[in-house]
């Protein structure tokens, strides 16, 4: 495949219109912000969630005589082609999620990622106070914060079917306390957003020059409007809009970043097919895995989220059996002893395994530069597949499901099955990944909840 | 709550003038293409296709909740662009009044400035405002004048004054109230002032339009007509006759009652054998030009919505519900006498939303009926809890299957305030349809409301029983009148709120619960027409304000 460009779509408005529906431009740029061919592509981090608890039992690998050699569950024996690039870990502990305000669904979502508790609110859950959105930043924008700086996108989260709740049990990722960001469940629009409006390799022609520098004249004048307006305001309305402004910079200062061409980087096509309805929820999760692995081969961003459902999700996984006939949060209800339940709850944590082999594979099938030589996109990559519960019927938040992948860059030893104590925080793991994407980090989160890195990780 | 005479209202409201909290607010999505419709002059949907806000307490204006995420300032950046080049594209006459070659490019790039820039900013220019666009311009009209006035339009779409509406309000003097603030919202004491008269156009305008200032209130505004109680009354009036508060009203009713879902609704085709999604979109479409006919055509009371004898169908929905002499794809208002129908609750949208996909859910009927109309917030369920409902059965009832709800104590608690409501709609199926019979036993529709007031409190029989309680319930006037409230002023109600409170309620029973008395009433609340001077940030003035 060739190298390409895509064309923003502003260059071709012109003074004739708008344009719409553009092709892509196979270019003839020669390739762009050339990386020396023995250096090491970027470090990348992705967040996959899966909703309502596993059935823990099912997923526990059994340990082997090292922790290299263990032989993977039932659910997680679809990752047998990547047991070499991935870490189970067991014992982990979600401590934040047992305090604050929220039901059990809600504080595990919302400090699953952020290690900290929710903020009070306006949300009745099942029990506990009314609870608002997560209390801080997730791990994964801590770590865009790192090696987001340069792309075109900070991160980009993409949903499968999450619903529009506005709540917290919708959302996996957040900047700061209270200021998620919402995954696009249209794969069509992300596309659109993604590649169709964006440069892969030098800018070299004076259309998109110059759009470049009318938005910058734009941007300027926009961002010296919040100026004028501060003194105005009051300290609440203040902080809202510093927090607008911030994102206004955050633009400006990406104006000028584009993609770069390499092997894995490959003219998408326009995901097509039905997105609408719950028996589209398959195909909406493959085309925003494959979206979301080429922005990341063409470094249009290095921190993604693969959203499924959302906390006490409603999916029917009619495709995984068809006698399955109730909403996957109200099956995630029923007790232990419903053996017919327990199956096909099983079935559904097996077919997300599937989900989170076929993301794998496809980071492992862009070869890139790593530190050891050539490689693939995997080993430059950490994903974290997670969910908000640990046996959903139980509401427990320990022991939380964790399996990593990739090789972090060569900061992750892969192939393993680690068992830590029981009560370890998963606060340390979220130190951990901030350092593997080459952080320097000691907490995170709650520091209440923190003893630091997680130690032989 | 209690109802409150009108006596009683006056003195509370003597006794304070309390606003309450008002914070800047972001438009919505929708008010966001409102605005760009009546600015631009173009339609369009593109704020639709923006990331969905956070929901507070049902709604998703809450101003406090607003936030502007990395993607939508994003988002925000590419609307602009492309709204901005399909105006000087498509419209650039009625943008530009002046003529360049002749006046000038900079003679009317001025021009242009003060004069978009007032509408879209919703107030005259200040010198500094004008000056920054100015050089926005200024880089533009290097390419030509066209390409001036596309930046200066892309500015203003992203700049927080057009995005926000900031309230300083007027000037406090000597006379204007002061108040003690005790929640910690602001500096106590504290002013209270009225707004001016443009902060007041906007005000009036997003509340009952969800978007800008029209031309007449821009001329109020110029004039200073904006003051009064009566003045604004009078534009209120004015205002509700506009097809735009038919919009905003649609929408409150969308949030409200979740209208916007019910074209979604999917059903097990083996259970029910002739819905379709056709049929779930056409249900969407009945109960809303329900509900707006209730609200406009019939200026009907809050108790017309649970007792209109007549509905809206098409020929394909009349001959699902087996209503004859419907023909053609338009809706028709179509009696429902000789029907088991009445009101809203009866129609195919509820009844089949709030079921299961392959049977009724009376939990879901009651639930809905007791948040959305009672304003009684009920639990999720805990853990540990089975979220099934008893098997299906060939032989038994929905309600015999649902008896060990009642009977387990864990249940109960909950489910005695939701199931024994829901239970009463059980002549409908799950997908909308009369039944007398379940699994050849006669359907027992018998009901009880616990936990409400004396005209809903107790027995009943069936949905339209269940309806003419609700119409009359003090405690639905309420619920209605907070929800209300919060959507309108993109907020909570407070315990500074009494007054407002007060007033909404006596205004909407004066005139036996008319729905548009209610809309008027919004703009003659002491939270609509004054607010508390919030000393800025840095400002060193005393704890008053600047």
């Amino acid at each position: 495949m060739k190298p390409f460009r895509l064309s923003r779509r502003a260059v071709l408005r012109g003074a004739g219109g708008i344009a719409i529906g553009l092709p892509f431009l196979e270019i003839m740029s020669p390739p762009g912000r050339a990386r020396a061919a023995a250096s090491a592509a970027p470090k990348r981090y992705i967040n996959f969630f899966s909703p309502n608890g596993t059935i823990y039992p099912a997923w526990l690998p059994t340990a082997g005589t090292s922790p290299s050699s263990f032989t993977l569950s039932r659910i997680l024996a679809p990752l047998a082609p990547n047991q070499k690039d991935i870490v189970v870990l067991d014992g982990m502990t979600n401590v934040a999620a047992k305090n604050g305000p929220g039901d059990d669904h809600m504080r595990g979502m919302g400090s699953m990622l952020t290690g900290i508790e929710l903020v009070p609110g306006s949300t009745v859950g099942g029990s506990g106070t009314p609870a608002g959105l997560a209390g801080g930043i997730s791990v994964d924008q801590a770590i865009a914060n790192q090696i987001g700086k340069t792309t075109k996108f900070k991160s980009l989260e993409l949903g499968v079917q999450t619903g529009s709740a506005g709540t917290v049990w919708g959302y996996t990722s957040y900047t700061a306390a209270s200021q998620p960001l919402p995954p696009n469940n249209d794969p069509v629009a992300v596309f659109t957003r993604v590649f169709s409006d964006s440069q892969i390799g030098p800018v070299d022609n004076s259309a998109m020059l110059r759009l470049i520098a009318e938005r910058k004249s734009v941007l300027d004048a926009v961002i010296a409007n919040y100026a004028q307006l501060g003194p105005k305001l009051g300290a609440f309305d203040k902080s809202k809009l510093d927090a607008h402004l911030a994102n206004v910079r955050d633009l400006e200062t990406r104006l000028s970043a584009v993609g770069v061409t390499g092997a894995g980087c490959m003219k998408p096509a326009m995901p097509a097919g039905n997105f609408k309805g719950n028996a589209s929820f398959p195909a909406v999760g493959k085309a925003q895995m494959d979206l979301l692995v080429m922005a990341m081969a063409c470094d249009l961003t290095r921190v993604g989220t693969i959203q499924w459902e959302m906390s006490v999700g409603q999916a029917q996984f009619t495709w995984v059996d068809p006698t399955i006939n109730r909403g996957h949060h109200d099956m995630s209800h029923d007790g232990d002893s419903n053996a017919d339940t327990m199956e096909k709850l099983t079935k559904i944590n097996l077919w997300y395994a599937q989900q989170f082999n076929y993301l794998l594979t496809a980071l492992a099938a862009v070869p890139e530069p790593t530190a050891n030589g050539m490689g693939t996109m995997l080993d430059n990559t950490v994903v974290v597949w997670c969910n908000e519960l640990s046996k959903g019927n139980a509401h427990s938040h320990a022991p939380q499901p964790f399996v990593l992948a990739g090789g972090a860059g060569g900061a992750l030893q892969t192939g393993r099955f680690m068992q830590f104590a029981s009560s370890t925080p998963h606060n340390n793991l979220l130190v951990s990944l901030i350092n593997m994407m080459g952080g320097t980090a000691t907490t995170f989160g709650n520091p209440m909840y923190c003893t630091g890195p997680l130690s032989g990780l | 709550m209690s109802m409150l005479t009108p006596a009683q209202t006056a003195a509370l409201c003597a006794a304070t003038i309390d606003p309450g909290p008002a914070f800047v607010r972001r438009m919505t999505h929708l008010e966001y293409d409102n605005t760009i419709r009546d600015l631009l002059g173009t339609p369009t949907m593109v704020g639709e296709q923006f990331p969905p806000e956070e929901v507070r307490l049902g709604f998703d204006n809450n101003a406090a909740a607003l936030s502007v995420s990395p993607g939508l300032a994003e988002q925000y950046l590419d609307a602009a662009e492309t709204l901005a080049t399909a105006a000087v594209t498509t419209n650039m006459a009625s943008l530009v009044s002046c003529d360049p070659t002749t006046q000038g490019v900079d003679v009317c790039g001025q021009q242009f400035i003060a004069a978009f820039g007032q509408r879209a900013y919703r107030r005259p220019l200040s010198a500094a405002d004008a000056a920054l666009l100015k050089t926005v311009f200024d880089a533009g009209k290097a390419t030509d004048f066209t390409t001036g006035v596309r930046l200066v339009i892309e500015t203003i779409l992203q700049s927080p004054q057009f995005l926000y509406r900031v309230e300083v309000g007027r000037a406090p003097v000597a006379g204007d109230p002061s108040i003690a603030v005790t929640d910690g919202s602001a500096p106590n004491p504290t002013k209270v002032v009225r707004l001016d008269d443009w902060e007041m156009a906007s005000r009036l305008s997003y509340v009952l339009w969800g978007s800008m200032p029209d031309d007449q209130l821009f001329a109020a505004a110029a004039a200073g007509k904006l003051s009064t109680e009566v003045d604004i009354a009078a534009q209120a009036q004015r205002m509700l006759k506009d097809p735009k508060a038919h919009d905003m009203v649609a929408d409150f009713h969308n949030q409200w009652l979740g209208l916007d879902v019910i074209s979604t609704v999917e059903k097990d085709p083996t259970v029910f054998k002739t819905f379709t999604p056709t049929i779930a979109g056409l249900m969407e479409q009945e109960t809303k030009m329900f509900l707006d006919d209730v609200v406009w055509n019939e200026n009907g009371t809050l108790a017309t919505i649970f007792t209109a004898p007549y509905t809206f169908v098409n020929a394909p929905l009349a001959q699902y519900y087996g209503i004859a002499g419907v023909t053609g794809s338009a809706f028709v208002k179509t009696p429902l006498d000789g029907t088991p129908r009445l009101g809203m609750l009866t129609q195919g949208g509820f009844l089949s939303e709030q079921a299961k996909t392959n049977q009724t859910s009376p939990v879901h009927r009651g639930k809905f009926v007791r948040e959305q109309f009672l304003c009684q917030q009920l639990p999720q369920p805990p853990p540990n809890l089975q979220i099934v409902p008893p098997s299906l059965s060939p032989t038994l009832t929905t309600r015999q299957r649902f008896a060990q709800h009642s009977a387990a104590a864990a249940c109960a608690g909950c489910h005695s305030l939701m199931d024994p409501l829901g239970l009463g709609f059980e002549t409908f199926d799950g997908a909308g349809l009369y039944r007398a019979t379940e699994n050849g036993q006669p359907i027992d529709a018998s009901g009880q409301v616990a936990n409400a007031d004396a005209e809903l409190a107790g027995p009943f029989n069936g949905a339209v029983e269940l309806e003419k309680k609700l119409g009359g319930s003090s405690t639905v006037q309420a619920c209605l009148t907070t929800q209300w409230f919060r959507y309108a002023y993109g907020r909570s109600e407070t315990d500074a709120d009494s007054c407002s409170m007060a007033t909404l309620a006596t205004k909407f029973a004066a005139g036996g619960y008319k729905m548009q008395d209610l809309l008027a009433a919004l703009t003659q609340t002491k939270a609509f027409l004054y607010r508390r001077v919030t000393p800025a940030v840095g400002s060193t003035g005393s704890a008053g304000g600047p």
